[in-house]
């Protein structure tokens, strides 16, 4: 979505539509709120489905999400324009998360969720309910660490790099466990992705 | 290259879809690696199709809802300046209410016997009662969507009567699929269905969440009913998904 960023901040030049996110890191930065909404609503979706993806609770991933925006516009002037505003939100997010798992008193019990919400209609893919549902259970037997980088790769389109700055891990760690994560997919779904196929 | 190590190749890339001109020469040749990596392909593809639920920017961050700010500083600024200032009293005004509420709902269930309930009468009558005075669809759906208020709040009360909130969630269940959704399919004003189809999902996503809300809290002190909860959250999230196809439709 295009947004006009004009003047609602002495300082803030005037960009007219602008939909580069280093120029609305900038705005943000000198707390333009029409920017720093923008941004939220840019990424509120996505980090809010990685972290539901991690932890299967979605009052806490909401929680753990407004926490990460929350700190994110808190510490924006230290965030260095330029460099990939998504992974940091998400590292900050990440951080979050990881307190939450070491603290048994915030952590949470959670109930298996039905969840009818979908980003796209499968049929817009040609696969059946029972292949994504299939998907889904294998995805959530993933180890935590594994689901969390395959999910940055797959979907957030981040970098091996990228993806071991937001994970707290080398570079080599996050490719592997994203090799892991598509090794053991492959094995449990390759009847199912035969199946597609034929 | 042989077959093992193109696909631990493919499996350790950044983009499998492009494989370089060495794998590219394998896969040439190679019909099962073709295999391999169409479905690995296929399977990266299917990950974002996976489903989530889908959950709105909380109040407490900006939002373009509430910053609807002028394109340039005019004499317009300041009765923009005075609609936001009423606006914000407005939403603080509602959040307030909304924590009261919520911090009413969230207060223990009583220990002693619930008051009258409706999980002790029959749903026909209790559903024919409240459809006696409304004619048109749009009051039926009304006076629906307002008993079902009434039955949540009801179900608030039950942590302990598991047997109770289990047939309050069969009413739930019959009063959001089968006499709402039937109600809803007769409202034709494509105007009068989209507003109304879209503000009673409003109120079922709200539903949703906090019967979600309160079958976590209830998880470990009273298991049954926490999933009779986790029931009525799930009516209610089915619901919501398709009075919004029919408000679409």
């Amino acid at each position: 979505m295009g947004v006009d960023l004009r003047v609602d901040h002495p300082n803030a030049e005037v960009v007219g539509t602008e939909t580069d996110e280093s120029a609305l890191v900038r705005l943000a930065q000198i707390q333009n709120q029409q920017a720093q909404a923008e941004l939220i609503e840019r990424y509120w979706p996505r980090l809010f489905r990685w972290l539901y993806q991690l932890t299967r609770d979605r009052h806490l991933a909401e929680d753990l999400a407004q926490e990460a925006f929350l700190k994110a516009l808190a510490n924006l002037e230290r965030f260095q324009v330029g460099t990939n505003f998504r992974a940091w939100l998400f590292r900050i997010a990440h951080n979050s998360l990881a307190n939450v798992q070491r603290s048994p008193s915030r952590r949470r019990e959670v109930l298996p969720e039905e969840v009818p919400a979908r980003k796209q209609d499968p049929s817009d893919l040609a696969c059946s309910r029972e292949t994504l549902a299939a998907v889904a259970a294998a995805i959530d037997r993933l180890p935590c660490d594994w689901r969390a980088a395959l999910l940055l790769r797959v979907e957030e389109d981040l970098s091996f790099r990228q993806i071991a700055g937001v994970l707290n891990t080398t570079e080599e760690t996050a490719r592997w466990r994203v090799f892991k994560a598509r090794q053991r997919l492959l094995a449990e779904l390759e009847d199912r992705l035969e199946l597609e196929e034929s | 290259m042989n077959c093992n190590l193109l696909r631990q190749r493919l499996l350790e890339s950044e983009h499998p879809d492009r494989p370089g001109a060495a794998e590219s020469r394998h896969l040439a040749r190679c019909v099962d690696c073709q295999a391999f990596q169409k479905r690995l392909v296929r399977l990266e593809q299917l990950l974002p199709l996976v489903p989530t639920p889908a959950v709105g920017i909380p109040p407490s961050l900006p939002s373009h809802r509430l910053l609807v700010l002028p394109r340039r500083p005019t004499d317009g600024v300041r009765r923009q300046s005075a609609r936001h200032a009423k606006l914000a009293l407005a939403f603080s005004l509602a959040a307030s209410l909304t924590l009261f509420t919520l911090g009413y709902w969230a207060w223990p269930p009583p220990a002693s016997s619930p008051p009258t309930s409706f999980a002790q009468r029959n749903y026909v009558t209790l559903r024919d009662e409240r459809l006696r005075q409304a004619t048109l669809p749009a009051q039926r759906m009304a006076a629906l969507a307002h008993l079902a208020n009434e039955l949540l709040d009801e179900a608030r009360q039950l942590g302990r009567y598991p047997d109770r909130l289990e047939t309050l969630a069969d009413h739930f269940d019959r009063l959001l699929r089968e006499d709402l959704l039937r109600e809803a399919r007769q409202l034709t004003d494509q105007q009068e269905r989209t507003s109304t189809l879209l503000s009673l999902s409003q109120q079922l996503g709200r539903t949703e969440s906090e019967a979600s809300r309160l079958a976590s809290e209830w998880r470990s002190r009273h298991p049954r009913a926490a999933r009779q909860l986790a029931r009525i959250a799930a009516t209610a999230a089915a619901v919501d998904l398709e009075l919004r196809r029919l408000a679409q439709a």
